[in-house]
């Protein structure tokens, strides 16, 4: 996680395989607030394709994909 | 039950004399039959709700007839794509797979024929990886968005299944013309 973004929620989905993650994502996504920055992490390559699809969709706004050490950090900010 | 009524919406006046055949269309995901009149302006517009939900959401029917895991995971996992694409679900099940929605149903994890030679192999990697059980995954899309779970009223009799005999992700026992009826309306249908 770069220093300047602060995620409001992460979800640790890690070990969850497709759809888990983007089901977790879409659930964390349904109880924030907008403005609210949620960061998933997760190993599953379905996951890295289709949740930044997901967020494109649903009109909110992708702040980035993060390669980390065997995972990688998805993050999204509820905008609507 | 109530979006079975017809609401009546009445515009201006009712005294002119009704066409014989109606203007049908689809209004906010709501069906709608419109009486225009021969003689003045005015119209009625009659509601008739289909569904019980009101949406203007799109939907996905699936009919899940298999009760092997493989099967009713592809449709759990459909059902959860569904959702992330902003779409509803109603998944009608039946034979086999109603039988695995049973209460007390086998938690057992069998796999359809067609991969009998990697049968091993494929059910120690799920293990190994822990993948969730395709009713977690129901319950996780059901949770998620907006999923409804119809037993067959047919097999369900066939059986002597009542809805008390049901897992309680069932929401209700239906016939099958309310699922086509369901099934019409959405934007495809899966027979798994």
């Amino acid at each position: 996680m770069s220093e300047e973004i602060k995620p409001t929620k992460i979800i640790d989905a890690r070990g969850s395989y497709c759809p888990g993650p983007l089901m977790e994502l879409i659930k964390a996504y349904k109880q924030a607030k907008i403005g609210d920055i949620i960061s998933v992490y997760s190993g599953d390559s379905g996951t890295k394709i289709d949740a930044p699809a997901w967020v494109k969709k649903s009109g909110n706004e992708l702040l980035g994909v993060f390669d980390r050490d065997g995972y990688f950090e998805i993050v999204v900010k509820k905008t609507r | 039950m109530q979006g079975k009524q017809p609401g009546v919406i009445e515009t201006g006046s009712t005294s002119g004399r009704l066409s014989i055949s109606p203007v049908s269309g689809c209004l906010f995901g709501m069906r709608y039959i419109s009486m225009i009149p021969n003689m003045s302006g005015s119209h009625l517009l009659f509601f008739i709700l289909i569904n019980d939900r009101i949406s203007m959401k799109e939907k996905m029917s699936l009919l899940l007839v298999s009760g092997t895991a493989d099967k009713l995971m592809a449709g759990a996992i459909i059902a959860s794509g569904a959702i992330a694409n902003d779409m509803e679900v109603d998944i009608f099940v039946s034979f086999w797979g109603l039988m695995e929605f049973k209460k007390g149903a086998s938690k057992k994890v069998n796999l359809s024929y067609d991969g009998i030679e990697i049968k091993d192999e494929v059910l120690k990697k799920m293990e190994q990886k822990k993948i969730p059980s395709w009713m977690d995954m129901i319950k996780q899309a059901k949770e998620v968005g907006d999923v409804k779970i119809y037993a067959c009223a047919m097999f369900a009799d066939l059986m002597d299944l009542k809805k008390d005999d049901l897992d309680p992700v069932v929401d209700e026992i239906i016939g099958v013309s309310q699922f086509v009826s369901m099934a019409k309306e959405a934007k495809m249908t899966l027979f798994i």
